[in-house]
This record gives C-alpha cells, structure tokens and sequence, in this order.
C-alpha cells in the first residue's frame, strides 16, 4: 500500500509513567522465585501508571511532545486517532479528550477523532488511516497516538509484562517529514489467541498458541509481503522493529527473517519498561528515530492478538538531526524513575476497591 | 450531594483547565487565574483570555491528609500555589512526586492528570496538574 | 441604635438527639426568656451548610413553624463563617421595620457522619468550579497561607502552638464550650496533620451549635455601637498578596469609628479562629501586634483572660467549638453576656467596650460588630 501523495512523520513523541515494578517482586507476591519462573521473558521491570494516569494522559503527554518536534500550530492537526485497548470509557472516545486538550483542528474544532481497538496493533492501524488521509491529500497533518495501560490479571503470566506508556506521531507531507514512510501492508487471520470479553476486566490468553500460529505468523507474513512488494531485503534495512510482548520473542523473529540483534536492539525497550501494547513496537520506533541518522531505513512490524500484522518501509530524511533535542527522549523516560512495591501498585492500577458510594451514612 | 460533580460545571471550563488559560488585564497587565472578566488588581473589565506559561516555580504548598468524599484514593497528595513564568499564581496539586520531596521554590511544569473519577460509572474529570520538569 | 434585649446559646456539641430545629428552639427560647418577652416581629437565621449538610433548605420557615411563629416574616441569611455578622447587618437595618428581631445561629454537622464528606461540606466554601475541583480543601487553603506566613516571617510550626493552648485554657471554665481541657505544647506539636503544616490542633472541630439573640430598637442592656463590613477576593490566586487582610483592618476601623471609640477603649475582642494562622492575622490585621508579632504577644500572654487586651475569653471556635454559620451569634451572646456580668466563672471585670470579629470564607467577608454596654 502506497499513498498518491509522499507522506512521513513530521514529528514524534512518547511518554512512559514513571513508576516501575520489579518482576522479582511480582513474583514474590505470587510466591514464584523469579528466575527460575519466568526469567525467559527478558523483561527485568514494567512501567506502572500513577493513580492519577490512564490512556488517555499518557497520550496526551505524549502527542504534546511528538507536536513539539513537528514544530506546527495544533489547529492545522485535522485528525487524531487513538489506538488503544485500554481506552478510559468503553463508550466516549479518547480522542476527543486529546482534541480539546491539544486545540486540535483550532477554534473551528474541525478535526476527524476516534479511537482505534486491535489489540497490541491499533496505534499501528490507526498509523496507517492517516497515512490514507494525509496521502490521499484530505488533510495535511493528522495525530496518530497507541497508548495503553494494560490489563495482566494479578498472577497470570501477563502481569510479569502487561504495562503502561504510548508514542503519538504528527504524520504530514513528505516535505515536512523527518522520516518518510514509503509503503505499509497488512496482514490479518481470524486467529484467537488473546481476547478481552465485553465487561472483563482482565483479558484471556492461550499461553504457548500466542506464539508460533499468532505472533510469529503475522509478522513474518506481513514483513515478507511488504518487502516483497517494494523489492527489499533485510540487509537493505539499518533497523527493524517488531512488536514486543517480551523481550524473546522480536530477536527470535527477527533472526528467523534474516535481521540480527544489533538491528533489533536499539529499538527493543520492552525489557525496560514491559509490553505497552498499542504503544510497544511505537515507542520502539521512536527510540530508534531518537537516534537514526539521515537516510537509513527502518522496518516496523507491529502484532495484534485476533490477530493481524502492519508492516512499514521507513526512511530518516536529514530533518531529522534538528527536531530530537525538542522533547525528551524514550531513554530520558526510561532513566526516570521509582520502584513501587506489590502493594502500591496494586493501588496505582485501581486493583484495590474503595468503599463503594452508598447513600446512607 | 456535596460529593458530585457536575458535567456542565466541568465541561464549561475544560479548556481553560486543559491549556492553563487565564485572564490577562489589558489596563494594568496583570494575569491571573482562573479566568474571570474584571481585573483582580485595578479591577478594570477590560481583561482578554491568555494562554499561560506551562512552567514555573512552587510557592507554598500543603500535604492533604483530609480529602473531601472523590479523592481518597489519592491521599496524600500535595497542594501548591505555583507561581509561573510570567507572575501569574495557579492553584495545583503536584504529581509524580513524593510529599517529602517538594519545597519551595522547586520548578514545576504542567501536565493532564485524573483529577478524580466520580464512582463506577460516573464521568472521569480530567484537568492540570504541575510535576517536576522531566527534561 | 439596635440594643441586645437577651441571648441563649447551647452547648456547642454532638447533639445526636436533636434536629436542627431543635437546637434552633432551644436557643431561641432561652433568649427570649433572658429578654423576658414572648413576642418578636421576625426572624433572621444565620446557618451555613443546612444545604448541603443536612440536604435541607427553606431552613428559617422550618424554624419559625418549629417555634410556634409560622405567621411571622422568616429568613436565612447564608455567609459561611460570616452568617452570623451578616444576620446582624441586616436586622440592624430591618429594625426600623420590625421592632424586635430574633437572630438565630443555628448549624448541624454531627448528621455528617464521614471524615470525606464533612472535609466536602465545609470546603464548599472554597470555590467549587475552579478550586474544589483540584482535590483542594478549606484546610489546604489555611495551610498554604500559613507556609506563607511562617515563610515571611521565618516562624516555626510551634509558634502557631501558642494560640490553642490560650484557647483551651480559656474554653476551661465555660459551661457551652465543647473542647474543655487543657492542652500543652507537646500535645500541640503530635498533633495530627489535617493538612500540612496545619495540624487538627490549630483547627476547631466542626461541631452542631444554636444561639440567639434579640435585637431591638427600644433600649436594652447592651448596645451595637458599631459595624463594619467589608470583603476580600474569594478565590485565593485572585488575593495579589494572599496574606492580606486588609477588608479586617478596615471593616474595624468602620466600626470604631461608628461607635466613636479608640482600640484602648475596648475590654476584649472576639476573633474568628478558624485556624491559629488566621487568627494571628487578625490580630495583626486589627492592629494588637505588629506584622508576624502575633505569636510572640500571644506567647507573651498580651491575649490571656487577664492579659492587655483579652482576645476569646470563651476560647474561640479552637475550643468553645465551631458551628459555622451560627458562630457569629455565639460570639455576639457571649459578649452581651460578659458586658452584662453575667459570664460566671470567666467573667472579664468591668467589662464596657468590646469588638466582634464576624469571618467567613478565609476572610473573603468581614463583619465586625463594637458592643457597648
């Protein structure tokens, strides 16, 4: 897929919470010793959201910094898209929360908002709707945000990576654009390997089947289409970003379609801070863009549990040395921070009940 | 009923909670906050809506250990008067930090945070709050 | 010129059993008796949460049926802290309508059971729309005034210790007191945080209350010489300078000026203690200690019973207790009861002279009232 029009990221931001919890204290909660339970993961630590954050003030930390790089008025925005599977309401969108907040589409309010759900890839599929939108020359500039705070139920595998932060991008016209994204394809199949019910709290996995026929599956499938259709190979890429649930699973992918660590791990940040979910294989491209240099290329290709893969052909222009410095970086994020015991973040993530109001006292 | 929190209230004044949006007077070039249209020094009613600063430095500040019924969840939390960039004063609570952590004259910068959530199924208000400068 | 025919006023308590038309009842019938009548023309009521707190308005037509007095003209007048000052304000100004007027003070918090929602009801007087909204809270309010103040003036949080322990000294001997016990220093510095550094011990405890008094035109034993009135910014980042309380100095010099007497005239004055900062500003405001003296003088025992100048002989909202909107009426029966004499076992000798200090809000209203007898 190829837009008429050139389009790129004219700017890009993300924004981690600042509290972390160690997965040896996860594991000691739950009576597990660490390392001989789960120490396969790769993930040391995952963010955790202060009690006063949710999907939608990450997205907004973080689309206020990918706006300071793109250095434009947020009234020439004219679409934000939000893609999460943590949306704060189930019914009223994010995105018009960030509209209003950012001043979005200016005093006419003229801007397209919704939130986008496909699992872990909605930031990547809501991505690939501006790209429509810019390319197609509906719009100049649109805002794509994949923010989460994912759900893990307490003891279930999912808890040791289930975390919380997002990226946004200012997609625009290739002339404006630090990087240009030349081409996206998608790949999707009627796959259950991860779902969350209407009113569930917590969502449901099938443990090893999220692997070989779910997440290895796509990406290779869409990687292999995207670099079939634009005649590429993986030697012609200086980065590639996979989704990452753990910290295994991308170098494994990657190897088995030819792109070894050293390309892989500048944008691997799952081990730091968990699995973000909508904003996973996002902020790992946005640590890669915090240091790529002008003209090489990236291969992004995010997963979504139901299941599909978004694949992108990404090349840094030399705009790009000018706007890194505007807003901090995901290593600035990631260095920033406090630990937090079981109890607290318990707490953080709302998993202990108050006193329900009741009209009698 | 001295718990709830009214949608209208809350919408009316959201973009000035969202973007920090106070009154600036034309007369003698004071600006304040929360908006209102008569000036709070000479008070003339020739006041315009200004975008205030997003950074600026902690006053005084207080440690709730008694909230009002919607923000128990949050206690303690800090109260500040932030005076910012530009000499207007904002009344904040401080996030992303620790009580024992703050003092005077510590810089901050604004953020959005959860203000409160009204229950289960009531609406979720969003608005200001000022942090540590991250970077 | 208005005269207090007589005054009543309960126990300020948790009065579990009764209403707030019962404390309202109570109140008024002890003051008529003291003024030996059985006949007024209206009714004013001073009261600031009965809305929210006790989900009850129309509140004077309530009391006045409660009272037998249904026919008669009621109603409420609502100022926060400053009910009870604004009640006087205006049945001065009713007076030459309605010859006798009974003021009733009247509030009822103990119906709120929770520490939320009283910390909710009695922060509705802070603004709700841009102030209550961020988590903020009466409290938090006194508190970032205090910082201020102990920043300004370089004072330690045991300086503020100094005012309660008069207060509960004082409240000793006074049957309607709620808080009658002494407290110390140490007692004073453990004192739980409320909100930092305000400590419960520098607050009173809201409490439910009933005074009243009758007010006439005909001549009484004791005499409003006086009044002032004057107001303040009532969001505290519109306050320039948020420790200013200019509105006290000048709704006091209105007042005096009225009455035609000097600060050395007077023989006590009552002041809103809503916490030892704002008393402390008060006092300073109403020129008894200079800017940021105020702790040193009350340590110094200038304010005591039987010191220079005695401020809160019945020890204030701190320890006689707070029902809000009724505490301006209790402050003007106790005056009327020591200019009469009639305050056994903390009577101020000789009594003559005295000023009331009416506040609502943090000082965003100031009433102040000079008695004579």
């Amino acid at each position: 897929m190829r837009p008429d029009r050139q389009v790129g990221i004219v700017g890009w931001g993300v924004y981690v919470p600042m509290y972390r919890i160690r997965s040896e204290e996860l594991a000691r909660a739950w009576g597990r010793e660490w390392k001989r339970y789960a120490a396969g993961i790769m993930v040391e630590e995952k963010s955790v959201p202060g009690i006063d954050e949710d999907t939608f003030t990450i997205a907004y930390e973080a689309a206020s910094n990918a706006i300071k790089r793109a250095r434009i008025d947020p009234s020439r925005i004219n679409a934000v898209y939000v893609g999460t599977e943590s949306k704060p309401y189930a019914v009223k969108p994010t995105s018009t929360i960030l509209a209003e907040a950012l001043g979005i589409g200016g005093q006419k309010r003229a801007t397209t908002g919704a939130d986008f759900e496909f699992a872990c890839k909605a930031g990547t599929e809501a991505m690939q709707a501006v790209i429509g939108l810019v390319g197609s020359n509906m719009i100049d500039y649109g805002l794509v945000v994949g923010a989460d705070t994912a759900q893990g139920a307490p003891g279930d595998a999912l808890e040791y990576t289930a975390s919380s932060g997002g990226a946004a991008f200012v997609i625009g016209p290739a002339e404006r654009s630090v990087a240009l994204i030349k081409a996206s394809c998608s790949y999707v199949s009627d796959t259950p390997d991860f779902w969350r019910r209407q009113h569930e709290k917590y969502p449901a996995h099938t443990r090893a089947f999220t692997g070989e026929p779910a997440y290895f599956h796509h990406i290779i499938e869409a990687a292999k289409m995207l670099m079939e259709e634009i005649g590429t190979k993986p030697e012609d890429y200086d980065y590639a970003v996979f989704h990452q649930p753990n910290g295994k699973f991308p170098l494994r992918v990657g190897q088995r379609l030819g792109f070894p660590p050293e390309k892989i791990k500048p944008g691997l940040i799952t081990p730091y801070i968990g699995n973000t979910y909508s904003g996973s294989s996002l902020i790992g491209l946005s640590a890669i863009l915090d240091v790529a240099s002008p003209g090489q290329r990236i291969l992004m290709v995010s997963f979504g549990s139901g299941a599909g893969s978004d694949a992108f052909h990404i090349e840094v222009t030399d705009k790009i040395e000018g706007v890194k410095d505007l807003a901090p970086k995901v290593m600035d994020y990631i260095s920033r921070k406090r630990y937090v015991d079981y109890a607290i973040y318990a707490r953080n993530r709302r998993m202990i009940t108050l006193l329900k109001d009741f009209s009698g006292y | 009923m001295y718990s709830w929190l009214s949608v209208p209230s809350y919408w009316r004044s959201r973009s000035r909670r969202y973007m920090l949006i106070g009154g600036k007077c034309n007369n003698c070039d004071y600006k304040f906050f929360p908006f209102r249209r008569t000036c709070p020094r000479c008070g003339s009613h020739l006041i315009s809506e200004e975008k205030l600063p997003r950074k600026g430095r902690v006053l005084d500040y207080t440690v709730v250990h008694n909230p009002p019924r919607g923000y128990e969840y949050y206690t303690p939390y800090v109260i500040a008067l932030v005076e910012l960039e530009n000499g207007a004063k904002v009344l904040t609570q401080l996030t992303d930090v620790d009580p024992e952590e703050v003092k005077e004259g510590m810089e901050v910068e604004m953020s959005l945070r959860i203000l409160r959530v009204c229950g289960e199924s009531g609406f979720i208000a969003y608005g200001y709050k000022f942090r540590p400068v991250v970077k | 010129m208005a005269s207090i025919l007589g005054a009543g006023l309960m126990k300020v308590s948790s009065h579990w059993n009764m209403s707030i038309e019962d404390l309202a009842f109570e109140a008024a019938e002890q003051a008529m008796r003291d003024a030996n009548t059985e006949k007024v023309d209206a009714i004013i009521v001073a009261n600031a949460f009965s809305g929210v707190a006790n989900g009850q308005e129309n509140l004077a037509a309530h009391i006045a049926s409660n009272l037998g007095m249904a026919r008669k003209p009621s109603f409420k007048i609502e100022l926060e802290g400053a009910s009870g000052g604004a009640a006087l304000v205006a049945a001065c100004s009713l007076l030459n309508r309605y010859d006798r007027i009974l003021l009733i003070g009247v509030e009822k918090l103990s119906d709120v059971t929770s520490l939320e929602d009283i910390s909710s009801v009695v922060s509705s007087s802070i603004n709700r729309e841009h102030e209550g909204i961020l988590g903020a809270t009466v409290y938090s309010h006194h508190a970032l005034m205090m910082r201020e103040y102990m920043r300004r003036y370089k004072l330690e949080e045991r300086d503020f210790g100094h005012f309660p322990i008069m207060m509960h000294e004082n409240a000793i001997n006074v049957p309607h007191a709620q808080l009658r016990f002494k407290v110390s220093m140490k007692e004073y510095i453990e004192s739980p945080y409320v909100s930092t550094p305000l400590k419960l011990m520098d607050i009173p405890s809201e409490a439910d209350g009933a005074a009243a008094i009758i007010l006439s035109r005909s001549d009484g034993p004791v005499k409003v010489a006086g009044i002032g009135f004057s107001g303040n910014e009532a969001i505290i980042t519109h306050r320039v300078d948020s420790l200013d309380l200019e509105n006290v100095t000048s709704a006091f010099n209105m007042a005096m000026q009225e009455a035609g007497i000097g600060i050395k005239d007077l023989d006590f004055i009552q002041i809103h203690d809503t916490s030892s900062v704002l008393a402390y500003l008060q006092i300073e405001s109403l020129g008894l200690s200079d800017k940021g003296k105020a702790a040193r003088d009350t340590e110094n025992g200038k304010f005591r019973r039987d010191g220079e100048i005695p401020i809160n002989p019945e020890g204030g909202m701190k320890a006689r207790g707070y029902p809000v909107g009724a505490s301006g009426i209790y402050q003007l029966a106790e005056s009327y009861m020591q200019l009469k004499g009639a305050a056994d076992g903390y009577q101020i000798q000789g009594a003559k002279n005295c000023a009331v200090v009416s506040l609502g809000g943090l000082a965003s209203s100031c009433i102040v009232a000079v008695l004579r007898r």
